[in-house]
C-alpha cells in the first residue's frame, strides 16, 4: 500500500475519506475477486465486499498489529460471502456474470469461462476461498496457512485435492 | 505461480485467475466510500453511474448460461451485463442453454427478433413460444445447425425477461445432462 497501512488505519478510525478512499483503491479488486469465486456471482459478491467495507468503516477493528489489516479485510470479505451465498443460494444462480468486466468475449471464451463457474461451484466455499487465496490473490502458502488457521502443509494438500477435483470436474464437461 | 504445480495445473490456475478478473465487478473507490459512508448494507456502490449513457462504453456480451442458472434478476449495467435481444418491442437477455432438448413440432412461431447482440448464427429470425411458458417470460430461438460442432452451444437459445420462467422451463430440460438446472434434475 502507499501509505503505512497504520496510518490509513487510522486515518479510517478518525473518519478520514481520504484514508478509506485509499484503502478501497488498494484492496476493493481483491476483495472483489475473492468473493466473486466464493460466491460464483458478481451481484452477490458486490454486496458481500461492500458490507464489509462498511463495517471496516462504522466498526474499525482495533487491530493489535494493524498491518494484518488486509487479512482482516480478507477474513470479513469471505465471511460475507459465505453469508451472502447463504442468504441468496447462489449456489443455484450461477453463470449471469461469467464474461462480466467490461470486455468483449466471443461466445467460446464465454462457454469456458461458464464451464470453469459450474466446476467451482462443485467445489466447497472453504476450498474456493482457499484456491483464491493461494492462486488468484497469490498469498503464499504460510500466509494463506495463517489466514485460515491450519498448517502450510494443510494448505498445499488441500490446495492439490482442490485443483484435482476442478480438473476432474472439467474434463466431465467434455 | 508456485513451483509445486504441473503444466496442467498451471494451465488451470491462469485460467481462474482471468474467470476471477473478468467475472468481479469493476467499480470506482469513490463510489464505494460514498456508499459506505452514506451506510445501508443495501446499498449498492455500482461505481459505473458515471459511465452510464456513454455510448463509447464497451458493451460486455455477456452470456448467460442456463445450464445451472435460476432466472434471478439479472443486472443491467455498462460494462457487466448479459447479451440483449428485442423481439415485439420487448427487451429479453440472451441465455446459452446447452441441455434444452425441444422437439421442434411443439416451437409455435410468436415474432420476429428484431434485434440481439451476441454474433450467434441462427436457423431463422423468429423467436418461438414453448407450450406452457408465459413468452413475456421466455422464448426460444433456433440455432443454425453446424454451430453446435464449432461451439458448445447447443440447438437453441433461450431469451429470458425478468423472474419466473425457470421453473416452466424444466421439462425441456435434459435431466441426464450435467448442464441442466439442479431443480430440473
Amino acid at each position: 500500500m502507499s501509505s503505512p497501512v497504520t496510518a490509513l488505519l487510522d486515518g479510517v478510525m478518525r473518519r478520514s475519506e481520504a484514508a478509506f478512499s485509499e484503502l478501497v483503491a488498494e484492496m476493493d479488486t481483491d476483495l472483489l475477486r475473492l468473493a466473486f469465486l466464493i460466491t460464483a456471482d458478481s451481484d452477490a459478491a458486490r454486496d458481500a465486499v461492500q458490507t464489509t467495507w462498511e463495517t471496516l468503516w462504522r466498526r474499525p477493528p482495533n487491530l493489535r498489529q494493524p498491518e494484518r489489516l488486509r487479512s482482516w479485510l480478507l477474513s470479513v470479505a469471505a465471511n460475507e460471502a459465505r453469508q451472502v451465498v447463504r442468504r441468496r443460494r447462489v449456489g443455484a444462480s450461477l453463470e449471469r456474470r461469467a464474461t462480466g468486466g467490461g470486455e468483449l468475449l466471443d461466445p467460446e471464451q464465454a462457454v469456458a469461462n461458464m464451464d470453469l463457474g459450474r466446476a467451482l461451484l462443485t467445489l466447497s466455499v472453504d476450498d474456493r476461498e482457499l484456491l483464491t487465496l493461494r492462486y488468484v490473490l497469490e498469498l503464499s502458502s504460510s500466509e494463506v496457512a495463517a489466514h485460515l488457521g491450519i498448517s502450510p502443509e494443510g494448505v498445499r494438500s488441500r490446495a492439490r485435492r482442490a485443483l484435482s477435483k476442478l480438473r476432474e470436474e472439467l474434463r466431465d464437461e467434455r | 505461480m508456485s513451483d509445486d504445480l504441473d503444466s496442467v495445473d498451471q494451465a488451470l490456475v491462469q485460467r481462474l485467475r482471468l474467470y476471477a478478473a473478468a467475472g468481479a465487478p469493476k467499480r470506482t473507490p469513490g463510489s464505494v466510500v460514498a456508499a459506505a459512508v452514506a451506510g445501508g448494507s443495501s446499498a449498492r456502490a455500482r461505481g459505473t453511474a458515471s459511465l452510464r449513457g456513454l455510448v463509447a462504453v464497451p458493451l460486455v456480451l455477456a452470456i448467460v448460461a442456463v445450464g445451472i442458472v435460476g432466472f434471478t434478476s439479472f443486472v443491467s449495467e455498462p460494462g457487466s451485463r448479459p447479451a440483449r435481444a428485442i423481439v415485439d418491442g420487448t427487451q429479453y437477455d440472451v441465455a446459452v442453454a446447452r441441455s434444452l432438448r425441444v422437439p421442434e413440432d411443439v416451437l409455435v412461431p410468436f415474432a420476429q427478433l428484431t434485434s440481439m447482440e451476441g454474433g450467434f448464427k441462427l436457423a431463422d429470425n423468429t423467436a418461438y413460444s414453448l407450450p406452457d411458458v408465459d413468452p413475456s417470460k421466455a422464448l426460444v430461438l433456433r440455432l443454425e445447425p453446424g454451430q453446435r460442432d464449432d461451439l458448445p452451444l447447443g440447438d437453441y437459445l433461450l431469451l429470458v425477461r425478468g423472474d419466473g420462467a425457470e421453473a416452466h422451463l424444466c421439462p425441456y430440460f435434459d435431466p441426464a445432462s450435467p448442464a441442466t438446472p439442479p431443480r430440473c434434475r
